[in-house]
């Protein structure tokens, strides 16, 4: 069973995942691009460098987000276009059939992962670095890995949710907003969605992952 | 006589006639009554300016008397141009300034009393018994549009670091870059802090930037070298300093200084120790202020004042104790601090930033499970 959702699945995102795969390759290869041998390059050429590559690392945790919700939305998609009559048709409980998509759906967002550890590798092996610096493929892979696992829980449970539990949670977010601009009226100097997203972007929030440091060539 | 002669006798009399006016004029006048009133008049307006310069001073004197002004026990004496309201303000925001920096112990400004010199009767205020005691921190003033004077915070908080970075030993005293602790750790500057270290045009720079902490020590001039030229630079850097075009004609004026110029490397040290050009730290003062803000963002206030009320051993250690660190580390922490701009060395292990994810992953699907669609 597992089979046939991966390739229903596989058929409504390939060409998302071929586009997202190449350039999760291409990411960290830009690193490189301004030269590859380090070991030799002028005071200031090495300083430029690790700009670059502090430009790359800051668009991967973004990247991230965009490939996991991508992947999120897709692996509902034919569910929605066949307004659930596939999953209704199927000898299996709804719960199953769900951790069979989610399964699904993770084991598509392997293929851009997979990618971005190629695109490191070679970057990593195609430059010399001076003393100090050092390379980080494996880091930054598993890295993207867990922050796409994270965007993609996060969209495949607000895909997955019923038209009555998306409206709450959009409910609850425009609730805090409207609540904090009731505090702000009064001098508060407290803030629900700040508190919120500080508890869920520090560490143990699961959302931490995207902050810290990305980059693949690191002091 | 002939008439040509004639007229020239007329026209030289009528000449000597035209020079000896002016000197009758300035004769003592007569005393006809035309005269007189004459005199008088010159009299009234003599008397009536000096009347008038008189009252001016003596505006002027009271407008720039001195006056004071007294928030959380910070003094401050400018003259009364400044409006009350004004300084009270400078000094508020003063305070804010030093604590926001930290490094400070509360009670020094306490000991100040921050003046300007300008005001006419400062030396009296100053002298009354209350400030007596007080160390004199001068401020200066500044013309806003509109031609009125003010004085800021940000000018009184300087003055009172100047005066902390003076009551400290000699080893802070020269190391110590001027605004300190003055303001936050801006973007820009931590860009210029970045840009300072790894566009270092010293060896002990680019050591540092590969990872070297001796190389770090030696850039910020946190060691106790008793030979600081010998140990931070090297010959030939001294020397591509010394002929660069900005340099090259002071260099060139001095024995020493053309020898090194003509490849005598003990020359280069010689001539660079006795003009103390370029200066004995390495880096400029937005790097080493670079290291007292990594100590501040990393260890706290608290250890920034610590390290700077103490005295004893190399500026390194010094900093190191008040972190609580080896001096090496507190260099790596520095160097990772200011090529990150910002960031903190990894304290983490990567399975303990996996947990979180693969937990709120979990959750999510069991929430998706349970969800009727």
């Amino acid at each position: 069973m597992f089979k046939q959702v991966l390739f229903a699945q596989w058929l409504t995102s390939r060409l998302a995942l071929a586009v997202l795969s190449v350039l999760a390759f291409a990411l960290p290869l830009v690193s490189v691009f301004y030269g590859s041998d380090l070991a030799t390059t002028g005071r200031g050429g090495l300083g430029e460098w690790l700009l670059v590559t502090d430009r790359v690392a800051q668009v991967l945790p973004f990247f991230a987000v965009l490939v996991g919700a991508l992947l999120g939305i897709l692996a509902w998609s034919p569910d929605l276009a066949g307004k659930h009559v596939y999953a209704l048709s199927l000898p299996v409980p709804r719960a199953v059939f769900v951790a069979l998509r989610f399964g699904a759906g993770l084991a598509l967002a392997i293929l851009p992962s997979a990618a971005l550890a190629a695109g490191a590798a070679v970057a990593s092996l195609a430059v010399r670095l001076p003393p100090g610096v050092r390379a980080y493929p494996l880091e930054i892979s598993v890295r993207f890995t867990l922050a796409t696992l994270t965007a993609y829980a996060i969209i495949f449970a607000l895909a997955s949710a019923s038209r009555r539990g998306q409206l709450a949670i959009i409910g609850a977010i425009c609730a805090a907003i409207l609540l904090d601009l009731a505090l702000l009226a009064f001098g508060a100097s407290f803030s629900v969605t700040a508190e919120a997203l500080n508890a869920l972007t520090t560490w143990p929030g699961p959302l931490s992952i995207l902050l810290g440091r990305w980059a693949l060539f690191d002091v | 006589m002939s008439s040509s002669l004639r007229v020239l006798l007329v026209t030289l009399a009528v000449l000597c006639l035209g020079c000896a006016a002016p000197l009758v004029a300035q004769a003592p006048l007569e005393g006809s009554a035309r005269d007189r009133a004459l005199l008088s008049r010159a009299e009234s307006l003599l008397a009536w300016s000096v009347a008038r310069d008189s009252t001016l001073l003596a505006a002027r004197r009271v407008a720039w008397r001195a006056r004071l002004a007294e928030s959380g026990g910070l003094v401050l004496v400018v003259p009364s141009v400044v409006p009350a309201e004004n300084a009270r303000r400078a000094l508020d925001s003063a305070q804010a300034l030093l604590r926001e920096f930290g490094g400070i112990p509360e009670a020094f400004p306490r000991s100040l009393v921050i003046y300007n010199s300008e005001a006419t009767d400062t030396g009296v205020v100053l002298a009354s018994p209350v400030l007596r005691a007080r160390t004199r921190v001068q401020v200066g003033l500044m013309q806003v549009t509109g031609g009125s004077w003010t004085v800021n915070g940000w000018m009184v908080a300087a003055s009172v670091m100047q005066a902390y970075r003076a009551s400290l030993d000699d080893g802070w005293r020269t190391w110590l870059p001027t605004e300190f602790g003055l303001g936050g750790w801006e973007r820009s500057l931590a860009w210029q802090a970045y840009r300072e270290l790894t566009e270092s045009p010293w060896s002990v720079g680019v050591r540092c930037v590969s990872g070297e902490p001796a190389g770090c020590r030696l850039w910020l001039g946190i060691d106790q070298d008793s030979a600081p030229y010998t140990r931070r630079y090297t010959a030939a850097e001294l020397r591509t300093y010394l002929s660069s075009s900005s340099q090259e004609r002071h260099t060139a004026r001095s024995d020493r200084g053309v020898a090194c110029l003509q490849g005598e490397d003990a020359a280069c040290v010689e001539y660079a120790i006795h003009e103390q050009r370029p200066i004995q730290t390495p880096a400029a003062p937005v790097g080493r202020r670079s290291l007292l803000r990594a100590v501040h963002a990393l260890h706290g206030n608290t250890a920034e004042a610590r390290a700077l009320a103490d005295s004893v051993g190399p500026l390194g250690d010094r900093l190191a104790r008040a972190a609580g660190i080896s001096e090496d580390s507190l260099v790596r922490e520095w160097r990772y601090w200011v090529l990150t701009r910002g960031g903190r060395p990894r304290e983490r292990s990567f399975a303990a930033e996996a947990v979180p994810v693969l937990l709120a992953a979990g959750l999510l699907l069991f929430a998706a499970t349970r969800s009727r669609g």
